[in-house]
């Protein structure tokens, strides 16, 4: 995509900002093939499913026949993230899980996506335990969380249905520009002792981060006013 | 009874079997039979505009067109949460922590509000379910001494963020979308059919004043944003 | 010794044998029936002795491991505490294959320098065992191989199942803290420099389930020597359930194998009824059969479902699913979820089924039935199934005993052990089925006798179905399970009962208790110790894949790589209750 845009920008200058250019310009170009990849995108997520648990059985049913995911574009399962632009993760993440999750996730190709199944993956559940992720935008920036122990296929479905509708605006292109995702699992010691959890506002007397990590609160900054709410009340017309 | 125990022996290796042809041939009626028990109802519905079911979906065939046609769950399915409100438009919860503390999640957050009026003794300001917490299991439901808390069939719940996963009183209110063929949308509750409450009025009073419970602490993430801008062209 | 005069005899008749050969040093404790006998030792020095005369002497012949359960003691009251104040104890859960009879030996451990000799000599099986117990208890076995963390990672500090660590503590991992196996360290040794290579295998691998790790030196394509690992979905069941609440534990049961959650949830609930001495009615025993094969079902449809894709052959696993899926129907009318059912109680059931539930049962027999014949058409008499299946990942009977087989690779190996049949919980033995048995112990009898035990299944099913009985499905002791809705809206001593179940929980006596069912993977058993309050104090699962896979990495010694996916997925390992 940047080399399109890189291409076309030395064929015709961008306007400076703030200048309107005609239409039929480069820009008028850009956009229509920013469409255009858009569609193409949305319509061919080659999912990965990054599948631990319980999740990765529901996962199995979205792809069988009775929920047939290749409606959608998605039914080419890929296991290798070379090939793969939607991560699925299904299922809890643990500690020890977590390292992998986070080397798959930068050896796929941009432009990924995650989608988080499941609260375990999400949250980490009821599993507020020593081993493990207490939601997985602690490892990887996650774009849709679906909730459900495990999810519904039909809830799966539509948070599939909405990353494609986010893809096809661009808001997810814009919003994942300014993400700034900070990596914690670096640092030149191997073992890096963490202090017993904060005491949980929903959970007083048990532990479990209840604080959003560093890069979902700049997310939500980010997205700020237009913070959408994925309600299916909304869009079922 | 004594044990019974069959010894199973592997297929034998015959001579059917070494040529392998019968075996492909035999594989392939098999498959074909279930393309062709899938297929032949298209071709017949096809007169009926495809619509075996009337929703889109093919008579025979396994496959659910989900967003057009929906799996038919059953009533006691275990989706999102609805606190039941009176008469009068007031909760029904008392503020107990009867659900929060039967939770093996921790995914609900009570705050409890003194209220004026006696009749209704205390009263949640705050009712908080965290979504991406809650397993669904139905132990608060199970827990309400009260009546005051269901379940619906409302299971598309898919998030962009962590906070409006965060439900308050007012999305805790919404009565369920109709999703199933048969009925309002209710899942998971405490009774099917008639309330077993004797005193019905007891148990509900109503006509009383409305609560200021939407006012409550939660209510400003949880309400419903306006739609996104339109893109800029 | 005075305690042996009251011993049941029926069960104990090795206990004269063992007490004059040791005497004062190993104690004999009679318990009720219901459970399973104790031995309990006097003397540490004797716990080898007395572990190795419970295998070898015919009287005894304990040759089964089943389970080690390492609990620790810290602030327990006092009936549980040994009286020399020791801290850990460990219990050796054995069964005797020829005689039918399990038993616990225990032996206590002091708080300083908790420290053993290990029984990988008398029971291979042990081997896995021992590190878990070392990983989360910090109890040492001298003579280990290989005492390593098994669950948790190598960056982990500490001994998580003590009681004085914090359930919420967690250590980060970082990538290095992974590639410690042993045989990942060792690749350039001088004379296989040139002939073999180390190939790692998972965990995010599609034949792997995303959750297993084996690290494979290789000959070419043969495997010279392989290590397994696992530990990559260990989210801390036993540790969750010890700050849940007996009935809260159950969603969590759902999640151990997430093949057949159903089973689990009945097995932990029976445990906890038994061990309260509460009887539920026939009607929710019934059900509860009914229901576990249904769950058997779709276990075994799974597992064959998607080892013939790792084999090729992706047409079963639509197949499969379709039968799974007309299954999900029925249970989320019973419980409300397709998976995780959270349908068992503590006393029952959480509901009755639906009132169609005979009729919808039987509209899926012809389902089941059709897409069984199919995958039977398909692969049975299949040249490349056989090829692929016959004669690889061979197990003896032998080496399934001393590796602590059960289940349905057990029985393909000709351990003809079934919980059902030889130790019958919920009425099983007023059924007539059969136990499918081979012996040739390789991957083909292992589907093969699947898919005999899912024809066995909807056998117990349909006459299960035909003798339903009419009646409740809870009991009515409201000590134990919430009072119905009636009582609680209306009456004072129902809000009492309500309000004392869910804030206190149901308080169970303080001892240990051995409970097992027949999972989809073989025994599935639960230890439970309880202190007195509402919450179990420890609560062991005896998972079934555990010696599966612990001795998965001999089985596949020798044998070409394509055998061993072939392997894994026939032995069926289901990571949520391998690692807990």
């Amino acid at each position: 995509m940047s080399f399109i845009k890189n291409t076309l920008s030395w064929i015709a200058p961008p306007t400076a900002p703030g200048v309107q250019s005609g239409a039929g310009g480069a820009d008028f170009l850009t956009t229509k093939l920013d469409v255009l990849v858009q569609w193409a995108h949305s319509n061919s997520l080659w999912p990965l499913p990054f599948g631990t648990a319980c999740c990765a059985i529901e996962f199995m049913s979205v792809v069988s026949s009775h929920y047939d995911l290749s409606r959608f574009g998605a039914e080419v399962v890929r296991f290798s993230p070379r090939q793969a632009d939607m991560m699925i993760v299904a299922g809890t993440v643990t500690d020890k899980q977590a390292p992998i999750l986070r080397k798959i996730y930068d050896q796929m190709a941009e432009p990924k996506w995650v989608v988080s199944m499941g609260v375990c993956a999400c949250t980490g559940g009821f599993y507020r335990a020593y081993h493990v992720v207490q939601g997985i935008d602690e490892i990887v920036p996650v774009d849709v969380y679906v909730a459900g122990c495990p999810p519904t296929p039909e809830n799966l479905m539509r948070g599939i249905i909405e990353l494609q509708r986010r893809i096809q605006t661009g808001d997810l292109a814009r919003h994942r520009q300014n993400k700034t995702y900070v990596p914690i699992r670096v640092g030149e010691q191997p073992v890096i002792g963490l202090p017993a959890y904060s005491q949980s506002v929903m959970a007083p007397n048990r532990p479990g981060v209840s604080e959003m990590p560093v890069m979902a609160d700049s997310a939500e900054a980010d997205m700020g006013a237009k913070a959408d709410v994925l309600k299916h009340q909304g869009d079922r017309s | 009874m004594p044990a019974k125990v069959v010894k199973l022996e592997a297929p034998a290796d015959n001579f059917a079997f070494r040529v392998y042809l019968v075996e492909v041939v035999k594989g392939m009626v098999r498959t074909l039979g279930h393309l062709l028990r899938n297929v032949v109802p298209i071709f017949v519905a096809e007169g009926k505009k495809l619509a075996g079911n009337g929703d889109g979906s093919v008579k025979g065939m396994p496959i659910v067109s989900f967003p057009e046609a929906r799996r038919d769950y059953s009533e006691r399915f275990r989706g999102r949460h609805i606190l039941k409100t009176r008469d009068d438009g007031s909760l029904k919860c008392v503020a107990c922590y009867m659900c929060q503390t039967a939770c093996p999640a921790d995914c609900i957050r009570i705050e409890a509000g003194e209220h004026p009026v006696l009749a209704y003794e205390k009263y949640p300001t705050v009712f908080e379910i965290d979504m991406l917490r809650c397993v669904m299991c139905g132990y608060c439901v199970d827990a309400c001494p009260k009546d005051a808390i269901w379940m619906t069939k409302d299971y598309e719940l898919a998030f962009f963020d962590r906070k409006s996963a965060i439900y308050g009183i007012p999305m805790l209110t919404e009565k369920p979308s109709d999703t199933a063929a048969d009925g309002p949308g209710y899942g998971y509750r405490p009774y099917y059919g008639e309330s077993p409450a004797r005193k019905a009025g007891e148990f509900e009073p109503s006509g009383l004043p409305l609560l200021p419970v939407l006012e409550a602490r939660g209510a400003a993430i949880n309400r419903m944003p306006p739609p996104p801008p339109p893109k800029p062209a | 010794m005075s305690a042996l005069a009251s011993a049941p005899s029926s069960s104990l008749t090795y206990a004269p044998v063992l007490d004059k050969r040791f005497g004062p040093k190993a104690r004999i404790e009679a318990r009720p029936a219901k459970d399973i006998a104790t031995i309990t030792l006097t003397d540490r020095s004797a716990y080898i002795e007395v572990a190795r005369f419970l295998r070898d002497d015919p009287a005894c012949a304990f040759d089964l491991l089943l389970d080690l359960v390492s609990i620790d003691l810290l602030n327990a009251p006092a009936p549980l505490r040994p009286r020399d104040g020791s801290r850990f104890q460990l219990h050796v859960i054995l069964y005797s294959t020829r005689r039918n009879d399990h038993l616990r030996l225990i032996v206590n451990l002091p708080e300083q320098n908790p420290r053993v000799p290990t029984l990988v000599n008398l029971w291979p099986a042990v081997n896995w065992f021992e590190r878990e117990a070392w990983d989360l208890m910090g109890i040492e076995f001298e003579g280990h191989p290989n005492l390593k963390r098994l669950l948790t990672h190598n960056g982990f500090v500490g001994h998580a199942l003590r009681k004085d660590y914090a359930a919420g503590q967690r250590w980060l991992c970082t990538e290095e803290d992974l590639l410690q196996t042993d045989l990942a360290a060792q690749t350039e040794t001088p004379e296989d420099i040139f002939e073999t290579m180390t190939v790692n295998l998972g965990p995010s691998h599609p034949a792997t389930h995303g959750t297993l790790r084996i690290v494979l030196r290789l000959d070419g394509e043969t495997i010279v020597a392989a290590e397994g690992e696992c530990g990559y979905l260990h989210r801390c069941f036993e540790k969750m359930s010890e700050s849940h609440t007996y009935s809260q534990v159950i969603p969590y049961t759902d999640r151990l194998n997430y093949c057949s959650p159903m089973i689990n949830g009945f097995g932990y609930a029976r445990a906890v009824e038994d061990m309260l001495g509460v009887e539920i009615p026939p009607r929710a025993k019934a059900i509860r059969v009914i229901l576990s094969e249904f769950n058997r079902i779709m276990d075994h449809m799974v597992c064959i479902g998607t080892n013939l894709v790792d084999l090729g052959a992706l047409t079963n696993f639509w197949y499969a699913y379709q039968a799974r899926e007309a299954i999900y129907g029925l249970l989320e009318a019973c419980c409300g979820a397709r998976l995780t059912s959270s349908y068992a109680r503590v006393g029952g059931l959480s509901a009755d089924v639906p009132p169609n539930f005979d009729e919808w049962s039987r509209s899926l027999f012809p389902i089941i039935k059709t897409q069984l014949d199919d995958i039977d058409g398909l692969v049975s008499k299949n040249r490349i199934a056989h090829k692929r299946m016959r004669g690889t990942g061979i197990v003896s009977r032998e080496n399934a005993i001393a590796w602590g087989f059960t289940g349905p690779c057990g029985r393909a190996s000709g351990l003809a052990y079934d919980v059902r049949k030889d130790k019958p919980y919920e009425g099983y033995d007023e059924l007539d089925f059969d136990v499918p048995v081979m012996t040739d112990g390789d991957n083909f009898a292992r589907y093969y006798v699947r898919m005999e035990e899912m024809r066995q299944s909807l056998r117990i099913i349909d006459q299960q179905l035909r003798k339903l009985p009419k009646g409740p499905v809870t009991t009515d002791d409201y000590r134990v399970i919430l009072p119905p809705k009636e009582m609680v809206y209306n009456e004072m001593e129902g809000l009492i009962y309500h309000f004392k179940v869910v804030f206190e929980g149901t308080k169970v006596a303080p001892g240990y208790f051995y409970s097992s069912v027949e999972g989809g993977n073989g025994e599935l058993g639960y230890t439970i110790v309880a202190d007195g309050s509402g919450n179990p104090y420890r609560l062991k699962v005896r998972p079934p894949c555990f010696p599966l896979f612990a001795a998965y990495e001999k089985i596949i010694k020798g044998g070409m790589v394509s055998d061993a996916v072939a392997t894994l997925g026939m032995l069926n390992i289901i990571a949520g209750e391998l690692d807990r």
